[in-house]
């Protein structure tokens, strides 16, 4: 599998990171609604554990859209979002160190580091090693990035 | 770069406000969502 097709089957299964994208907005959106009319603490809560079940609920609402959510076991790509799901957390305790000293830092810290480790960042290097390859006479063209 | 850009800006502009991150980061989100689900469509408009 060339990192081509690895790609295109991860754009073709998450819808592009579309429902992704929706089901996290769902969450801070879920979030800001609890900031607004209830606790701190619950908007807090609600961010920081929802944050943990956006792929299983990504992968909840593909199942409900009637999507296939299955991914070749030879997609090198598969564990893309393991690995962002265990990078964002570990930002988790900067943010709520900010928010102690200014709380409006909350929902601004995870602007920031959010977007870090985001899919088309971690796929360049594999975009990069694809490249060489095809330079090398070893058959396809570069691979293009990630929508992301 | 939009997403970092509000977060930096955001406590700036409005100091105190704490559900506004939480909207606009919710808000960018959803946006993200329709780009990303237009951008499908048009690759698969230009498909072979």
């Amino acid at each position: 599998m060339t990192i081509r097709e690895a790609q295109e089957e991860m754009r073709r299964v998450y819808v592009n990171g579309a429902v992704g994208s929706f089901v996290s907005g769902a969450i801070w959106l879920a979030s800001a609604a609890l900031a607004a009319t209830g606790s701190r603490n619950q908007a807090v809560l609600a961010l920081v554990l929802g944050g943990m079940f956006i792929f299983p609920l990504t992968l909840l609402a593909l199942r409900l859209l009637g999507r296939s959510t299955a991914v070749r076991k030879e997609n090198p790509l598969s564990f893309l979002a393991m690995q962002v799901a265990f990078t964002i957390p570990l930002a988790i305790p900067l943010v709520l160190a900010a928010m102690q000293h200014r709380p409006e830092w909350f929902y601004s810290g995870f602007l920031i580091v959010g977007p870090l480790p985001s899919v088309r960042d971690a796929l360049r290097p594999a975009a990069l090693r694809d490249r060489r390859h095809a330079h090398g006479g070893g058959g396809h063209r570069a691979a293009q990035p990630a929508a992301g | 770069m939009l997403m970092v850009g509000a977060g930096i800006a955001l406590p700036n502009l409005r100091p105190g406000e704490f559900a506004l991150g939480g909207w606009v980061g919710g808000g960018l989100l959803a946006v993200l969502g329709v780009v990303l689900l237009l951008d499908r469509r048009a690759r698969a408009l230009h498909s072979p």
